[in-house]
């Protein structure tokens, strides 16, 4: 199917347009949400996306490749401008207390703090490495492209995307080892401290953010 | 750094490695099926519009039917007051004539332009879409007279969730709460339709009505063009029966042969905004 659509859609073609988009709004969206940590934030991406994409379509290289890398590099862009001032929405969700009991109202919502809980926990971890770091493990790591395909997707040649993995890969070995260390010198928290904890861990995504690289 | 290997087993035991190093990360999810279809449809039309710009225009096109969820709440409170100038033009008794009608349709035409134009915040799944109103309907008896009943105040309150729910909204009506339940649970969709929902059905006219057939199941002894009518209305009154306004829209924007005029004597007016937003929790 792949090797028609790319040049379909280079032709804009109404239909492949809507096959691309039956095939990879998923991923777009889920990758998207692991950029910003935010699911309506990423629903934004992920459908100015595709309208991008369309507008793109003629730079897009011919081949028989996959179209995700190149989506998922837009969306990557997205992402990034959807960023700025997200740090501080995050930092809300995960202060943000336990919805009120209004019976069907509040269901979706625990779920989606338990999501902002998690996603905090990575942001302590992930927020520690660069930008260009951060794209290229979560192209290759969460959303399953090889070397060459985030390569594709960012832009970038392939030796970059491998020398910016194996330093994102020795900076968390570090921060692991760090991690390690201090969980055996401090007592256990309390649990009423839980929600502060996730507040500042959400700290170091927002500083980042501001780092400019 | 690592020696200059290319091959996948190495590229396969870095990630690996990456992802054991990370704490996990939220399960994927599917797109919610509402802002999917949104999204989906916006660009079509992107697309669609790019396409028009590169071709001759038709004169004669047929003007795309605003998006209706579009429409509903810049346009609610104008579309409600249009008709309630309508309303007063009519004379006292709420008796109607070709007039009015046209009015209706001219102002409709215009409240269309204002909502292409103006910028609606959506309304998301974790709001409720609140409708205050007033409404006063007379009752056609059978010697042709009939008396306006005094005006009744309305407000509902309606959740916005695409799952299927129990319990649909709030609303205050003769003095009193009372909460709106749907026996056996109603997700969004014909018969509960929400903003998201709603900014997802098609925007051509002919592609909507197609859609809205499928969509309605016509009530015992009732044409499924009966049915698709009131659907109509109902969209766009939203809260209780509004079969005025319905036919307004029709007569302003969406042809449909198959469905005759009623003769509802009913009008509404908004007392404040119609469907904004309200916000239970959150940013």
């Amino acid at each position: 199917m792949t090797e028609g659509l790319r040049e379909r859609i280079r032709a804009g073609d109404r239909e492949a347009f809507a096959q691309l988009y039956e095939e990879h709004a998923r991923a777009v969206y889920n990758h998207a949400f692991r950029l910003t940590g935010d699911w309506s934030a990423a629903e934004e991406v992920m459908g100015d996306t595709f309208l991008d994409a369309w507008r793109g379509r003629e730079q897009l290289e011919p081949g028989d490749g996959s179209l995700k890398p190149w989506l998922l590099g837009v969306a990557t862009n997205k992402a990034r401008n959807a960023n700025r001032g997200l740090g501080r929405r995050l930092a809300f969700l995960a202060r943000r207390p336990a919805p009120a009991p209004v019976a069907d109202f509040a269901e979706e919502s625990a779920g989606r703090i338990d999501d902002a809980r998690q996603l905090a926990a990575v942001q302590a971890v992930y927020g520690r490495l660069r930008r260009g770091e951060q794209e290229v493990l979560a192209l290759c790591v969460w959303s399953g492209l090889d070397y060459a395909q985030a390569a594709e997707a960012m832009g970038i040649p392939v030796g970059t995307v491998r020398s910016r993995l194996s330093r994102a890969r020795a900076r968390l070995r570090k921060l692991a080892e760090q991690r390690l260390a201090e969980e055996k010198k401090e007592p256990p928290r309390h649990r009423g401290e839980v929600q502060h904890e996730a507040a500042i861990a959400a700290l170091p995504f927002q500083e980042f953010q501001e780092d400019p690289r | 750094m690592r020696p200059d290997r290319e091959d996948a087993a190495y590229e396969d035991t870095t990630r690996e490695e990456l992802a054991r190093l990370l704490p996990p990360v939220p399960a994927e999810r599917d797109v919610p099926s509402a802002p999917y279809l949104h999204h989906k449809d916006r660009l079509m039309q992107l697309i669609d519009d790019t396409a028009d710009q590169k071709t001759t225009p038709d004169p004669k096109a047929r003007p795309r039917l605003l998006r209706p969820a579009l429409l509903m709440p810049a346009a609610g409170l104008a579309l409600a007051g249009a008709l309630a100038v309508t309303f007063t033009g009519g004379g006292t008794s709420g008796d109607t004539t070709a007039q009015p009608h046209e009015t209706a349709t001219v102002l409709l035409e215009r409240i269309a332009g204002t909502a292409a134009k103006s910028d609606v915040t959506p309304v998301r799944q974790d709001q409720l879409v609140y409708v205050k109103s007033v409404t006063a309907g007379a009752e056609l008896k059978e010697d042709g007279s009939s008396t306006l009943e005094p005006p009744q105040k309305r407000e509902v309150w309606m959740s916005q969730r695409v799952k299927r729910i129990n319990k649909t909204g709030e609303m205050y009506a003769g003095g009193g709460y009372t909460s709106t339940h749907e026996l056996g649970g109603s997700p969004a969709g014909v018969y509960r339709p929400t903003y998201q929902w709603l900014a997802s059905l098609p925007t051509d006219p002919d592609a909507l009505l197609k859609e809205l057939y499928r969509m309605t199941e016509p009530e015992k002894g009732q044409e499924k063009a009966q049915a698709v009518f009131d659907q109509i209305g109902s969209f766009l009154g939203r809260d209780g029966d509004a079969s005025g306004d319905a036919a307004a829209l029709l007569q302003g924007g969406c042809e449909d042969p198959g469905v005759t005029r009623r003769t509802t004597r009913g009008t509404r007016r908004a007392a404040t905004g119609s469907a904004s937003p309200a916000s239970t929790r959150g940013p």
